[in-house]
């Protein structure tokens, strides 16, 4: 490879890198639910071994009943030890994977396209994707299993030309399988795909696919059995399509409602699994849609309002050029373009998973699509290139340019107002804001309190947002994790206690008597005009300038 | 000759049972009853009744045979695409609800024929013409932009690829198209409140008040800081000239016409389109691409000329209005079909069956949603309204 080419790609790989961690801590301007559990598991481990709740080593982390993949976690590890329990330690790793990935991409790019300049531009288009830098700003593990996919994928391109990755690919792929949920559904699928499109290479390679695939089986079996028999189980049936808020509501009719006159065959041609099977279809179509993929689908603003697509807008030709040089597949860029099909296949597969599961449109869990996407995208964007570099007319030629160097620049100026004025102020509460601050308000005297109340609901527009409190205490105070497994918790009906702390709903009308007790709530939950100015010992604000937390000391 | 006919008959006869078992469960009416825009100038109120829109839908199958007979000369696409018009739960829904738009989609088939067939050949078809021409004009105003559009960009297409213009037929369509609107113009100019209140009715596509306020929400939050170019990146202008074209955009989205939308006559649970039908269309499209660049630009402009009523109102992609390119989308399924039928490849064969596969199990499916959910559903709607 040319050095000029590597100093090319270490200047993206650095800018990309600098949007990635720049004040990560504060945009996103609080750790979320997922954050602080992910943050304090790993100190846990750091520490003791075991997580939360006592397990060594777990391969799901039980953590607040989601049972999280335990990749992020173990990375997370290192990072604590090296930065400490806070927020640059637990998001760390994903910006740190994140800038990797714009690097190593670049070699799948170039393998899956066969050509430099689009792989290239694929680069700079991932390093600027508000998609990629969005989820690479803080921890989750749908980024971390996506630069796994990346290399296993890469590997898989590679398997009948060097022997190395026979081992390397299945490693890498399993890997994202038990990083997140989506990839457990899309790889085998995905590896399966690729096996049919290449079936006239592997029918004369079919011993190192076997190698392959027992490696695969091997490595894939402990999480096969933790999803079948296990507690992965669990994940998958709490967010399955049929627990769909919209599908209970409007496709189904209660039983009730049904008339009973009707012959058994029209019940049964109209029966749940029929429509369900329709309805995962909508939701599949549904990430075609222009909202998701230009103006909303990163949710990173209130709904009903326009915010970032995964793409940017200017994307939206070149994904339209890109559709047609995948359709019409002629000569680009003096030479045939490689793996058509496989990234089609790669985008048409890696919607399933997300179309399976309750919830519209998850940009986190059709992240595993974006180098296809990307790919996409740049294909589109050289051919379109090479076109207008055609042009004769210098004139009209520098005016396309300028029209379209003008469009990007107001694009890219938009996302970064929408990312740096807009969504801190409107997400604020969705990432958990204030929490850091009235935990630390509450611990300042905790010695002078012999109860601490926290209120597990929040929400300044009304009490709909069920937080975990306990693990922001347990975060920011640094809790032992040694201790905190060892302690007696109590577990009562709605609510959970360790040490001093209790989570429950809090009740001002009974609670406003009791003695030594600090009660941490929303205004819902200890209304102000109820309470005596001297009572309360602060007020946490949002970014929007909205009250969410009173903390209040009644006697 | 016959056994066309013969074909033909038998899928008008299925659709008006197919349309009459579906209205014996779901009365539609109340939902799309809009005036002619000639008799709210005339301050003259007047709704298609049922079975005229019904009727019209059945025409419209026997229309759009017709143009597929004329227009490419086959028979076969002549039949697939009246059958699949007659089957489709978006066209049964709107025959059913008293929509003008069922007759809206048989002028446009007709000014479709009268385009392709040559005007030069009598002063009688230039009248009639005319006569076909000032119906759309009365029904909705927004048909006007619609026709000139779809001429001038008809015309303006030949000229780029010929740099030539058949400038006696171009003027002589304008001059059928002025003609036809004089009526009008001259109520419009005895009613201007007329135009005006039929104007806001039809065009809402900036009144959504949820986007204004979240627009004032942006703006306000913005003018928190001092960065002057963000008040040139964000503005009312900016942000409506965005929605427009977001809007536009929607009209394009596959979800929209092959998966059940909210917003077709609240939630029915059918989509607009059988899910099955969009792997032909797929297909043609992609062949489009593949043989006839210009032939995919001039489809998909005429596919968003068509979508214009449905891209100005409150809640687009609004499938009442869009029903206008319906023999569009439908003309290209079929093609799609007829591409599949003949050919060879595996993959194509497999896609065909698969495509009839799913469209004959969604139609079971909806037949028998209809009464058992559907009806539920839907009463559970209109009480909602």
């Amino acid at each position: 490879m040319k050095k000029s080419l590597i100093l090319l790609l270490l200047v993206i790989t650095i800018v990309g890198g600098v949007l990635r961690f720049y004040k990560n801590t504060e945009n996103p301007s609080s750790l979320n639910i997922d954050e602080v559990s992910i943050g304090y598991n790993a100190y846990s481990i750091l520490k003791t071994g075991k997580d939360e709740h006592g397990v060594f080593m777990p391969i799901s982390f039980e953590s607040v009943g989601d049972y999280k993949p335990p990749v992020l976690i173990y990375l997370t590890v290192p990072s604590i030890a090296l930065f400490g329990l806070n927020e640059f330690g637990v998001r760390f790793p994903n910006a740190l994977i994140s800038t990797l990935s714009i690097f190593l991409f670049f070699f799948l790019f170039k393998e899956l396209s066969g050509n430099t300049k689009t792989a290239i531009l694929a680069s700079v288009l991932l390093a600027i994707s508000p998609w990629h830098i969005y989820y690479s700003r803080y921890a989750v593990e749908a980024l971390i299993a996506l630069f796994f996919l990346g290399l296993g994928v890469l590997g898989l391109l590679r398997i009948f030309k060097e022997r190395i990755w026979i081992i390397l690919s299945p490693l890498f792929l399993v890997l994202s399988m038990y990083t997140y949920h989506a990839e457990r559904l899309f790889v085998p699928l995905f590896v399966f795909a690729f096996l049919i499109i290449h079936k006239s290479v592997v029918r004369t390679n079919y011993k190192k696919i076997l190698i392959f695939l027992i490696t695969f089986g091997i490595l894939v079996l402990p999480l096969f059995i933790s999803t079948i028999f296990g507690s992965d189980s669990t994940r998958a049936q709490t967010t399955f399509i049929t627990r769909d808020i919209e599908y209970i509501r409007t496709v189904l009719v209660e039983e009730k409602n049904i008339p009973t006159t009707f012959s058994p065959v029209l019940k049964f041609l109209d029966n749940d699994t029929f429509l369900l099977f329709f309805y995962f279809l909508r939701k599949y179509l549904n990430y075609f849609e222009p909202s998701f993929l230009f103006y909303s689908g990163l949710g990173m603003t209130m709904s009903d309002t326009y915010g970032v697509g995964i793409v940017y807008l200017f994307e939206a030709i070149f994904i339209l050029a890109g559709i047609y040089v995948f359709v019409v597949n002629k000569n680009f860029n003096q030479s045939k373009l490689k793996n058509i099909p496989l990234v089609v296949t790669w985008i048409l597969l890696g919607i399933f998973p997300a179309a399976l599961t309750q919830n519209e449109q998850h940009s986190l869990r059709t992240l595993l699509i974006l180098p296809a996407v990307i790919l996409l995208s740049s294909v589109g964007g050289i051919f379109l290139l090479e076109h207008v570099q055609k042009i004769k007319k210098f004139f009209l030629r520098n005016l396309i340019f300028t029209i379209f160097a003008g469009f990007v620049i107001f694009n890219l100026v938009y996302v970064y107002l929408m990312f740096a004025v807009h969504f801190p102020i409107q997400k604020g509460e969705a990432f958990m804001e204030g929490s850091k601050e009235v935990v630390e308000l509450a611990l300042k005297d905790k010695d002078k309190y012999q109860e601490i109340i926290f209120d597990p609901v929040r929400g300044v527009d009304g009490p709909y947002i069920v937080s975990i409190p306990h693990m922001y205490v347990l975060f920011y105070s640094k809790f032992d994790p040694a201790l905190y497994q060892s302690i007696p918790k109590r577990v009562g009906n709605e609510s959970y206690g360790f040490d001093k702390f209790t989570i429950r709903r809090i009740d001002w009308r009974s609670d406003q008597d009791k003695n030594n007790v600090l009660l941490v709530g929303t205004p819902w939950s200890l209304p102000e005009k109820d309470i005596k100015p001297e009572q309360i010992i602060g007020r946490i604000y949002l970014a929007n300038g909205k009250l969410a937390f009173l903390v209040v000391s009644p006697k | 000759m016959l056994k066309n006919l013969l074909y033909l008959f038998c899928f008008v006869i299925f659709a008006i049972i197919l349309r009459l078992y579906v209205s014996h469960f779901l009365v539609l009416n109340s939902l799309t009853n809009t005036n002619f825009f000639i008799f709210e100038m005339l301050n003259y109120s007047f709704t298609l009744p049922i079975w005229l829109s019904a009727s019209f839908g059945i025409l419209n199958m026997i229309l759009i045979y017709y143009v597929c007979v004329k227009i490419y000369s086959s028979n076969t696409l002549g039949r697939l695409s009246s059958l699949i018009y007659g089957i489709s739960p978006w066209i049964v829904f709107l025959d059913i609800s008293g929509s003008i738009y069922t007759l809206l989609i048989g002028l446009t088939l007709l000014i479709w024929i009268f385009i392709n067939s040559s005007l030069k050949r009598s002063l009688a078809m230039s009248a009639l013409f005319s006569v076909v021409l000032f119906i759309l004009f009365s029904v909705d105003f927004l048909m006007i932009p619609v026709f000139f559009l779809i001429i001038l960009f008809l015309y303006l297409t030949e000229y780029f690829q010929t740099k030539h213009i058949q400038k006696n037929k171009f003027f002589q369509l304008m001059i059928i198209g002025f003609i036809s609107l004089l009526p009008i113009i001259f109520l419009v100019i005895r009613n201007p409140d007329g135009l005006r209140n039929n104007f806001n009715k039809e065009v809402k596509i900036f009144d959504d008040i949820k986007l204004i306020n979240s627009l004032n929400n942006l703006q306000g939050e913005l003018n928190k800081l001092n960065f002057g170019l963000g008040r040139v990146i964000e503005n009312k202008y900016t942000y409506l000239g965005e929605h427009l074209f977001y809007t536009t955009l929607n009209q394009l989205a596959p979800a929209t016409y092959f998966t059940q939308q909210e917003k077709y006559f609240g939630f029915l649970n059918t989509s607009p389109l059988y899910f099955g039908f969009i792997i032909p269309f797929l297909f043609y499209i992609g062949i489009m691409l593949k043989k006839s660049f210009h032939g995919f630009g001039l489809y998909f402009t005429i596919f968003i000329i068509l979508t214009i009523p449905s891209i100005l109102s409150l809640k687009s992609p609004d499938l009442v209005k869009a029903s206008l390119v319906s023999p569009l989308i439908i003309l290209g399924i079929s093609k799609g079909y007829m591409y599949l039928m003949q050919s060879k490849n595996r993959l194509a064969k497999t896609m065909l069956m698969l495509s009839v596969f799913l469209v004959v199990f969604q139609m079971i499916v909806f037949i028998a949603d209809v009464p058992i959910r559907e009806s539920v559903r839907f009463e559970g709607f209109t009480n909602t309204k």
